[in-house]
């Protein structure tokens, strides 16, 4: 591997590690600490993610909206800080929708938004009366925000993006290449195999493990505290997990074989079968079957809402980096590798 | 030697897990959850240290047969 490339791969975790932690999150809406609708003046606490209620204090707008066309509008706001204000709200006794939803806006954050249920209690729900709105402005799109984008439940975890999935992009490179070298392998023209090429392919798919097994363990992690488990029936987990098996499979074939021949043809057909399997597992079943895990028929991976550019920005550089830190990794396990073979043929 | 070690940090891993079930939950949950990020660049930083771990000691091993090899 070319220096050049090493340094570049060194700057490109770099700025990966400075950035994917620094760079600030965008603003939005943590929760509300009301649990009951009622009737009347309703007051409780509206707690933002790192919204700026303070510092935009004069144009500062909460709201409770009823459904699309109704909200009804704070009148007594009472900020504590930043993040916190304290807020009171006056309820008609008929009201038009049963789903409750809050919001702030103000002139730095755009509009932040809590999506979480809350009870209700006394209305009379009578659908399409709409009366006592105030004026409220919802602007999303205007603010260009600066900073990750917020998502309600995994908010700072987001920055997990540049650590778990650029495992998998890594992995799936060095399968590639371990693929493409037992293909080779098998390819001479003689009839024989390749025995130098079998070498590199079980280098690099056993630096493809290693980035596997990291990405199965980030994975869980971050599962643990978005999903509360650390393992969901998600085909997208199941297949990884069974990839990774398959991988395990091919280096107990490779050490129960001691024919250098034998087991260089042998694991190179394990191993075409194995890539296939990790294609269809990993990148086409999960297209066609529901689960939590992002990049889903139904819920599109990192679409342009979810993978907005400042997290691009991030992203790209730390597929980049994690992937040529994969090659050299797997340029030194082949080297090392081969000396070995040296030493053992003129010991 | 060398089971001692994973004794002691089997023990060790133990003894953590029993005592911060509960500080544990807390711990990633705080502040927006940016501990779970820690957690996850700790992981792959460790992973890949032990793996480079393993290969600096094959490297080894050979240095040392070739030293025995050549005396």
């Amino acid at each position: 591997m070319k220096n050049w490339l090493k340094i570049t791969c060194i700057g490109l975790l770099l700025y990966t590690a400075v950035f994917s932690l620094w760079h600030p999150m965008g603003p939005g809406g943590l929760a509300v600490s009301a649990t009951k609708m009622h009737p009347g003046r309703n007051e409780f606490e509206f707690k933002g993610y790192a919204t700026h209620f303070k510092e935009a204090e004069s144009s500062l707008q909460v709201f409770v909206s009823v459904d699309s066309s109704a909200a009804y509008c704070a009148d007594i706001l009472q900020v504590v800080d930043e993040s916190h204000v304290i807020v009171s709200v006056f309820l008609p006794d008929t009201i038009s929708s049963k789903r409750f939803g809050f919001a702030a806006n103000n002139d730095i954050d755009g509009t932040v938004i809590v999506d979480s249920p809350v009870g209700h209690d006394g209305f009379e729900f009578v659908p399409g009366t709409s009366n006592a709105l105030c004026q409220y402005r919802v602007n999303q799109e205007e603010f260009s925000r600066f900073g990750f984008p917020y998502q309600p439940i995994i908010i700072e975890s987001i920055r997990n993006l540049m650590w778990h999935v650029p495992m998998w992009f890594t992995m799936f490179v060095l399968m590639t290449i371990s693929f493409i070298f037992s293909i080779r392998a098998l390819g001479k023209e003689d009839g024989r195999v390749d025995l130098d090429h079998d070498t590199r392919a079980s280098a690099a798919a056993a630096v493809g493990v290693v980035f596997c097994v990291l990405g199965l363990v980030t994975g869980s992690l971050w599962a643990r505290f978005t999903w509360g488990d650390w393992w969901t029936n998600d085909p997208q987990l199941n297949g990884a997990m069974v990839v990774f098996m398959v991988y395990v499979a091919y280096f107990i074939l490779r050490n129960s074989t001691p024919d250098e021949e034998k087991r260089a043809r042998l694991s190179a057909i394990f191993n075409i079968f194995a890539f296939v399997l990790m294609v269809v597992l990993l990148m086409v079943m999960p297209r066609f079957t529901e689960g939590l895990h992002p990049g889903k028929s139904g819920n599109p991976a990192f679409s342009k809402y979810d993978l907005d550019s400042s997290l691009r920005s991030v992203f790209y550089p730390a597929c980049a980096g994690f992937i040529l830190l994969g090659y050299w990794i797997y340029r030194l396990n082949y080297r090392i590798q081969k000396l070995e073979q040296h030493d053992e043929t003129h010991a | 030697m060398r089971n001692r070690f994973y004794m002691t940090l089997a023990l060790v891993l133990g003894a953590l897990q029993a005592s911060a079930q509960d500080g544990m939950e807390e711990y990633f949950y705080q502040s927006g959850k940016i501990k779970v990020v820690i957690g996850v660049a700790f992981i792959v930083l460790a992973g890949l240290i032990i793996y480079l771990w393993r290969l600096d000691r094959r490297v080894s091993r050979m240095e040392q047969q070739q030293k025995g090899a050549k005396s």
